[in-house]
């Protein structure tokens, strides 16, 4: 299980390193100022929003204690939605209700919420819990994504997003994470979760990996993972490639879930994109970073740049 | 891309100025690498004259210079005399005037030092063979003691140390009187065995100095003398016919006839104490550092009052716990629960030992989450939460208190160091932890920082590292420097190695 490889052999992969992603891609792409827009969702919706890229609909902000107590009656409407802390990390504090029994709130689990727990996760955002740096925080109500169907039978709990890494708005690399039972229907890929590499030309899946070693089917539902295909490929590179144009992050990472209606929609941007991408996709990132350094001093928009990756990098 | 030229300069320098300093501090003057204790040896010279009612005015001539010496302190002023010293053809000298001096003058003069090294190994003879002086009957008795000291001895050495005894010890022997007959004082039959042993082409003079070994006061200079044997220089003591390390001795210079010099006064005599004391090797190079007026001495942390040096002593070994943290984070990529947590664990853990350390924090942070997880079930809200876990803490601190007191288990009193306000939160993230990534996270991340600690721990208690530290606070910039250079590595991380493992396999 612990096996060793040594630096030499990785620098011939391709593989970029933890050290190497902050020293030289986040420190010399991404400055200081513009973290706000990615660390903080509720303005990374307002820009985005702005400029038309698709994001889930915004429900409304639970910004004080006093709207806490009010929850009962906002909510009393709604049956599915999502609420999540503005500046939260890694998932954290993300509360899915997807149905209403009676007076309580329905779980994707199928377990209840009370509306007196709901408030107290509520509450719990505000003073900072799940916000980095335990900072004061909002709380954003959205509404429930009406997942595609694509990528029935290929999780085993819960819909998965997929993850681009853009660097200076070109796509680079793409993929997708499968829970199953062992990670306990979470996208974690230490924790059991399948990488599922995404072509960038096509939107096919390339090869998966669980616990680093190649796999065909899934473990549980036993889907065969080279048939998935994301639909609106296209449309969903040039969405996240925009993202590139509103934040000015040189080395972002964008989460996209496909709804069934609306297609593929922003769920959040990441300025600190992790590297187990290259796990999934079985390449190191470098060779195509260099690639894109080679195109500085062209000036090309969005499609134009998605169009350029999806030649380079099919 | 600008970075890195700017990193390369600013890391050459603070290396340049940390490793310039501590090199000048060691090699100039005379800090110690390595805790310890040194001899410091007092050597006190009282001198003694009848003065004539006028001016008067006392000249003592000091040992020889020997780079080896370092002196810590030295009296300057006595009583109505002014002191200066003086340097004459590399004969240091100490001078003593006054104006009038009337009946018995009795002058005493301290110096304190402790020896750096053992002494420079001095020149060897230049001339091939020594010169042969010895003439007629002295010629011919000298011949004969030669031949029977010779009967015994193995070695130059040997010879040299048989003919010392024989001349010293058999006084009656008719040949050893015919050598002594014109010798006038009964030390310097040396000077005559110097000239016998000359006839057989060994080297060797006689000198003057002190012995540095135990107390003793009153006594008047010593002759010991000089044998080139095997290379080399030995000093062998005239009574005992053993050699002497030349560290166990104070020598004065070649030549000097009289040691004290006395105008306006008679019947003068000089006698010498010694006596030794163990200081801190610290302590003295400041004090070394002072007494020869160095700005650098006097900017060490020796320099503060003794309660405020040991804040500092603790204050300055943080550092080093960043940097344990840093390399186990960046170079080896070592997950902790808070960034610099474990370098107040690794403090705490100084106060406590490691393992006891161990214990407790493993006991507090158990009972806590426990405590944490039937907290969760109330829905309070996050300040007063965190409130609530702090009186646990405090509780639990308490409790093992008084329990391990009624036991009489005194080591649980230890818990007391933990920093509370930490315990808390480190309990509140591993709660949150523990429910939104299970207990795996939560152990790796808990073994991360705990392993992270103890490392930390076991560098900081180094008390080589704390000698460095405290006596080279410089080291801090060469400390930085590494940092810094750390702060720009963006090669692989040793897990690394491990985690994209996988990936080079289609390789092979």
């Amino acid at each position: 299980m612990f096996k060793f490889t040594t630096p030499a052999k990785l620098n011939k992969a391709g593989v970029i390193g933890m050290n190497r992603r902050n020293v030289e891609l986040i420190a010399q792409n991404n400055p200081r100022r513009l973290y706000p827009l990615v660390d903080d969702k509720l303005k990374t919706k307002q820009v985005t929003q702005g400029v038309g890229i698709a994001v889930p609909a915004m429900i409304g902000v639970v910004r004080t204690q006093h709207h806490v107590g009010q929850l009962g009656e906002f909510l009393s409407d709604l049956k599915g939605f999502v609420i999540k802390p503005s500046k939260g990390s890694g998932g954290k504090g993300i509360l899915v209700i997807t149905g209403r029994d009676g007076e309580d709130f329905v779980k994707p689990s199928g377990s209840c919420v009370t509306l007196k727990e709901l408030q107290h996760h509520v509450s719990s955002t505000l003073s900072g819990l799940y916000s980095l740096g335990g900072n004061p925080d909002v709380a954003m109500i959205e509404t429930l994504v009406e997942f595609s169907d694509v990528f029935e039978g290929f999780s085993y709990e819960g819909v998965p997003d997929v993850r681009v890494i853009l660097f200076r708005g070109y796509p680079v690399m793409a993929m997708t994470r499968l829970s199953t039972r062992e990670s306990d229907g979470k996208a974690n890929l230490h924790q059991g979760a399948v990488g599922l590499g995404i072509d960038i030309a096509t939107g096919r899946s390339l090869k998966a990996v669980q616990h680093g070693k190649p796999i065909e089917h899934h473990p549980d539902t036993g889907r065969k993972l080279s048939e998935l295909k994301v639909p609106y490929w296209e449309t969903l590179l040039n969405l996240t490639s925009r993202c590139y144009d509103v934040t000015g992050l040189g080395y972002l990472g964008a989460d996209i879930v496909l709804d069934k209606n609306l297609g593929p929609l922003l769920l959040e941007l990441n300025a600190r994109p992790g590297l187990a991408i290259q796990i999934a996709n079985g390449m190191g990132m470098r060779p195509r970073l260099s690639l894109i350094e080679s195109q500085r001093g062209i000036e090309r928009n969005a499609e134009e740049r998605v169009a350029y990756a999806m030649e380079a990098f099919g | 891309m600008k970075a890195r030229p700017q990193i390369y300069i600013m890391v050459s320098l603070l290396l340049f100025i940390g490793l310039g300093l501590t090199i000048y501090k060691c090699y100039v003057l005379g800090f110690m690498f390595t805790p310890g204790t040194e001899t410091v040896w007092q050597v006190q010279a009282r001198m003694q004259f009848e003065a004539e009612g006028g001016p008067a005015k006392v000249i003592l001539t000091m040992n020889a210079p020997d780079k080896s010496i370092r002196p810590v302190f030295r009296e300057k002023f006595f009583e109505d005399y002014e002191c200066v010293f003086v340097n004459e053809d590399g004969v240091r000298k100490a001078v003593w005037t006054r104006d009038d001096a009337q009946g018995m003058q009795v002058i005493y003069f301290r110096a304190d030092f402790y020896r750096l090294s053992p002494p420079v190994e001095q020149v060897p003879p230049t001339d091939e063979n020594p010169q042969d002086v010895l003439e007629g009957p002295q010629r011919l008795a000298g011949e004969d003691i030669l031949l029977r000291a010779s009967e015994t001895a193995t070695s130059e050495l040997a010879l040299a140390i048989n003919v010392l005894g024989m001349m010293d010890e058999e006084r009656n022997d008719p040949y050893v009187k015919v050598l002594l007959e014109e010798v006038e004082y009964r030390t310097e039959y040396m000077g005559q065995v110097s000239k016998v042993i000359a006839m057989e082409g060994i080297h060797s003079r006689v000198v003057r100095g002190l012995r540095l070994q135990g107390k003793y006061t009153q006594r008047s200079i010593t002759t010991f003398i000089q044998v080139f044997a095997e290379g080399k220089w030995v000093l062998l003591d005239p009574k005992a016919l053993v050699e002497i390390p030349f560290s166990e001795v104070l020598l004065w210079p070649e030549n000097t006839r009289g040691l004290l010099d006395v105008y306006g006064g008679s019947n003068s005599s000089v006698t010498f104490s010694v006596s030794s004391v163990k200081n801190s090797a610290g302590q003295l190079a400041v004090d070394a550092a002072q007494l020869s007026e160095s700005k650098l001495g006097d900017f060490s942390i020796y320099s503060l009052p003794i309660e405020d040096q040991n804040t500092f002593k603790l204050l300055l070994l943080i550092p080093v716990g960043a940097l344990v943290v840093v390399v186990l984070r960046n170079l080896v990529g070592i997950r902790t629960s808070g960034t610099f947590m474990p370098i107040l664990i690794a403090l705490t853990f100084m106060q406590t030992t490691l393992l006891l350390g161990l214990l407790l924090f493993l006991v507090v942070v158990g009972v806590g989450l426990v405590m944490r997880y039937y907290l969760s079930h109330l829905n309070l809200l996050l300040v007063p939460r965190i409130a609530s876990v702090l009186v646990f803490v405090i509780i639990i601190f308490a409790a093992i208190g008084i329990a391990s007191h009624k036991l009489g288990w005194h080591s649980g009193h230890a818990v007391m160091f933990f920093p509370m306000i930490i315990l808390s939160w480190t309990i509140e993230r591993r709660s949150v932890l523990w429910e939104e990534e299970g207990p795996h996270e939560v152990l790796i991340q808990g073994g991360g920082s705990l392993f992270t600690a103890s490392l930390a721990y076991l560098v900081m208690i180094s008390p080589n590292l704390e000698h460095l530290v405290f006596n080279f606070p410089e080291l801090l910039l060469v400390l930085l420097a590494i940092i810094i250079m750390i702060g720009s590595y963006s090669g692989f991380r040793l897990l690394e190695l491990g985690r994209f493992e996988p990936m080079t396999r289609s390789d092979e």
